[in-house]
């Protein structure tokens, strides 16, 4: 017993201990004076010493501005122990209140003091916080400290027979190339940043030899020039891979290899953060492998900070550590994918056996599975039931087996689709319209037939089987109909005799979508909507258009509506119901989207037709099997996304994403009314092979 | 005989021999029941599974990312989600998040989280394809969590309908399912 008070007794002191040494408060210090960063002094109101630390808190103005500048961002709930940076190169630096550990990447190091929390508001380290960002924490005369941006990390990197170099900085890189245009080497000066990497760095073998750093300036005003020395013959290029504007990667190739980048530039100004270079040139997408995480090998681990300048007030990071870790190799080299032998994340199970069980109330289907499933299952109108079991991989031969049920006539098992997007399809051929269940069994799911059903209800479901249990499952006995829009099920858009299809040119009015290269989205939707309005009104369509000119959709009644009924959003929701009203009140045959896509970086092009419903995929099928045949552009296929018009449209409907706005060779292609034309002709024909095709063609199996 | 045990003497050696075998008794009762109401340091994953689409914009790869010490599921979630909108390194390319994006919060009603992302997602030039790419990784970090099958969205604290370039829809919970 007096063990037990013992220990009862230490608890308690330990307790008071922890909240004396970390969660008292602290009385506020004045801010530290001359701190200094990027030509300016750095405010920090919420500055406070703890411990020899400056601690700054998480709501303070001056650090808002030092993240701004380096394009790092902080994410902190205050309901939780993570205070969590994120760098303008993706590298994660994460603080846990109350425990004296950091962790940059992967890397975890220590800290002096821990960050805290005073009157509920969270403190950080600043100068461990300053340090993990690349800036350097220097004395300059007198009393004065500056936060130095430094060339933090320099990255080495062999793809195929090139060499990468990738320096990582604080801020967005700018550069002057001091060497000749033509000169094998290359060396750049970057103003206003130092580096405290090492000196030289031999590379050995490749195309480049050696890299040296040399830094002048004061510390106000450094500069980091970099020289790059090849061996002889090798060319280089400034890589367009970055998608940070504090990162500059250039590549080098023995003379006659392929150089993928663009001539390095005489000087490069500065980028605004996620915009791709400038000097963005196309290139194709890059294969599958160049994406992938490097591993860690001593090619490609950065080279280790050799000194950092000793003040006060700043948290050392203990040597040894790989702060500059960049691509975070040890979390990165034990994924799977860094090995190259990835199950890529959807390819969750495998199905090892089926098996057609009778009992007394009719039949049973039983699937095993080794690991956790998405499922979506589909009844269609001629009796045959279908799940998709998405990410599994059949290892059982596939089978068509006749069944000898009163319920069941046949099922069917076949492997749908392969990697990168597996998905084993199970069929039920039904005797008659039966309710069918999935439940978890203990060595899968399970297919469980039941009592007779509506005939012409079409009904789908999906939900996830995972340790024996069905943990999520949505829509499982939702009839398929809109609520709110008119009622209709697949049996009248199937059998409809309309012939009228809605066309709804993307965004429009007050809302111009996307614009690149001298080209705006709802330009051109509305002029690839009227030429394919004309196609159809010549085939004997009765077309109608969301809009056809430069407006708003909304009605101002629709939109007071909207606005009325308290649900969140109701703009944007009143713009894109009131295009799928105009098709659902009319009971149109189908519902046709025509949008542009964009993207960040300018190098991905091509095209693609999104669907969500069941009633949608032969649809779009149609659509996209024209379209890559007759545009010739790449192909990015048929995509499945939970798209508002196509989720609240009640008839077939597609939304075509004919190309990529923000790629140049794409956005040439779109301002050639000739190409605009074929996208028309392509999508009407699709259309017209929908409309006369048989039934088959929309529930092949 | 002088050498046997008296009547008393082996009372005494039953009655040590019971004492041992009850103070092991206890000690053993001792030592399972600290075993079994002890936090098990295995009970808590030591990393977390993090998603992100590949420049196809369909497929999905993942790396793992270890966890500190704050394994509440909560706190697991808000890592997972902040780590998810950060992306992998720079030298991965990847379909990203708008710059500037952050997880705000994130709660746990029942099977779904509520991630709170600030209004820098709705700033992105992407269409579809990006939208599609950037949340598709998100929940399927998420609902790689345990008890996690759902992911609502909301923007500085609001539900929103779509986003406003691809018009994804936000309204209600995404799911994997929903790709």
């Amino acid at each position: 017993m007096n063990h037990f008070l013992a220990r009862i007794g230490s608890a308690f002191f330990g307790l008071a201990f922890c909240w004396l040494t970390c969660l008292s408060p602290v009385s506020a210090s004045p801010p530290t004076p001359g701190l200094w960063f990027l030509g300016s002094s750095l405010l920090t109101p919420t500055a406070q010493m703890r411990g020899g630390q400056l601690f700054v808190a998480t709501s303070d103005g001056g650090l808002a501005r030092l993240l701004q500048q380096t394009g790092a961002t902080l994410s902190y709930d205050p309901s939780q122990r993570y205070i969590v940076v994120t760098s303008a190169d993706h590298r994660t630096i994460t603080f846990t209140l109350g425990r004296p550990q950091v962790k940059i990447g992967a890397a975890q190091s220590a800290v002096a003091v821990p960050p805290f929390l005073d009157r509920g508001v969270a403190y950080l380290p600043l100068f461990t916080l300053a340090e993990a960002l690349y800036l350097e924490a220097v004395r300059a005369d007198g009393a004065e400290t500056v936060l130095q941006p430094q060339i933090g990390a320099m990255v080495v990197r062999t793809q195929g027979s090139s060499t990468l170099v990738t320096l990582h900085a604080a801020i967005p890189l700018t550069f002057r190339r001091l060497s000749g245009a033509g000169n094998e080497g290359v060396s750049l000066a970057f103003d206003n940043v130092s580096s405290q990497l090492d000196a030289t760095r031999v590379i050995g073998s490749g195309p480049l030899h050696e890299v040296d750093l040399y830094v002048a300036g004061n510390p106000h005003r450094p500069t980091t020039t970099v020289n790059f020395d090849p061996h002889a013959g090798a060319v280089h290029a400034l890589a367009l891979e970055n998608d940070s504007p504090n990162e500059v990667t250039l590549e080098f190739a023995s003379r006659g290899m392929p150089l993928h980048g663009e001539p390095v530039p005489a000087q490069l100004a500065s980028r605004s953060a996620g915009v791709p270079p400038p000097l963005a040139a196309q290139v194709t997408i890059p294969s599958p492998n160049l994406a992938m995480p490097e591993p860690s090998t001593p090619e490609n681990i950065p080279s280790t900070r050799v000194t950092t300048v000793p003040i006060a007030v700043a948290t050392p990071i203990p040597s040894g550590l790989p702060v500059d870790g960049l691509p975070e190799p040890t979390d990165l080299a034990s994924s799977p994918s860094a090995s190259g032998d990835i199950p890529t994340p959807a390819a969750l199970a495998e199905v090892s056996a089926v098996n057609v069980v009778p009992d007394d109330g009719g039949l049973h289907v039983d699937v095993a599975l080794d690991g956790p499933v998405d499922f979506r299952w589909h009844r269609l109108l001629d009796n045959r039931w279908y799940v998709d079991l998405i990410g599994a991989h059949l290892t059982i031969s596939p089978r068509d087996q006749d069944v000898n049920s009163p319920d069941v006539s046949a099922v069917r098992v076949h492997q749908l689709s392969t990697d990168p997007h597996p998905i084993v399809r199970i069929t039920l051929a039904l005797n008659a319209p039966r309710e069918v269940d999935v439940r978890a069994a203990k060595s899968g799911l399970s297919i469980v037939v039941g009592a007779e059903t509506d005939a012409m209800s079409l009904r789908f479901g999906d939900g996830r089987v995972e340790d024996g249990r069905i943990v999520a499952t949505t829509a499982d006995t939702t009839e398929f109909a809109v609520p709110g829009a008119p009622s209709t099920d697949y049996a009248t858009a199937r059998k409809s005799s309309s012939h009228l299809i809605v066309i709804d040119p993307g965004h429009g009015g007050s809302d111009p979508g996307a614009q690149h290269n001298g080209l705006t989205e709802k330009d051109l939707t509305l002029d690839i909507s009227r030429r394919i309005r004309a196609l159809l009104e010549d085939r004997g369509w009765t077309v109608m258009m969301t809009r056809d000119s430069d407006i708003d959709v909304v009605t101002p009644q629709a939109l007071a509506a909207a606005r009325a009924d308290g649900r969140p959003n109701p703009d944007d929701r009143a713009e894109l119901q009131s295009r799928d009203d105009i098709a659902n009140a009319r009971g149109a045959r189908f519902f046709l989207d025509i949008h542009i896509n964009s993207f960040g970086m300018s190098n991905l092009r091509g095209t693609a037709v999104y669907y969500y419903k069941p009633i949608d995929h032969a649809f779009a099928d149609a659509l996209h099997r024209r379209l890559v045949a007759q545009l010739g552009i790449p192909d990015l296929g048929v995509r499945r996304d939970k798209l508002y018009v196509l989720n609240h449209s009640t008839m077939p409907a597609a939304l075509v994403e004919v190309a990529f706005l923000s790629n140049p060779q794409d956005a040439d292609l779109l301002r050639s009314p000739d190409f605009r034309q074929r996208v028309a002709v392509a999508i009407a024909d699709g259309v017209g092979d929908f409309a006369a095709a048989p039934a088959g063609v929309l529930n092949t199996l | 005989m002088d050498g046997d045990l008296s009547p008393k003497g082996e009372d005494f050696l039953v009655r040590l021999v019971r004492i041992v075998l009850i103070i092991g008794l206890v000690v053993l009762l001792g030592v399972l029941a600290y075993r079994g109401f002890a936090p098990s340091t295995r009970s808590a994953a030591d990393t977390v599974t993090v998603y992100y689409s590949k420049l196809d914009g369909v497929t999905l790869d993942k790396w793992t990312v270890s966890l500190g010490p704050a394994r509440d599921p909560r706190s697991v979630a808000f890592y997972a989600a902040v780590q998810a909108v950060a992306g992998p390194p720079s030298t991965v390319e990847a379909v990203r998040f708008p710059p500037g994006t952050i997880v705000r919060k994130v709660e746990r009603r029942g099977t779904t989280a509520i991630v709170d992302l600030s209004g820098n997602v709705t700033s992105g030039v992407g269409g579809a394809f990006a939208e599609a790419g950037e949340f598709k990784a998100l929940v399927w970090t998420l609902t790689k969590l345990p008890g996690i099958s759902s992911v609502r969205i909301t923007i500085n604290g609001a539900r929103v309908a779509t986003l406003p370039g691809g018009h994804l829809e936000l309204d209600e919970p995404l799911s994997r399912s929903n790709w």
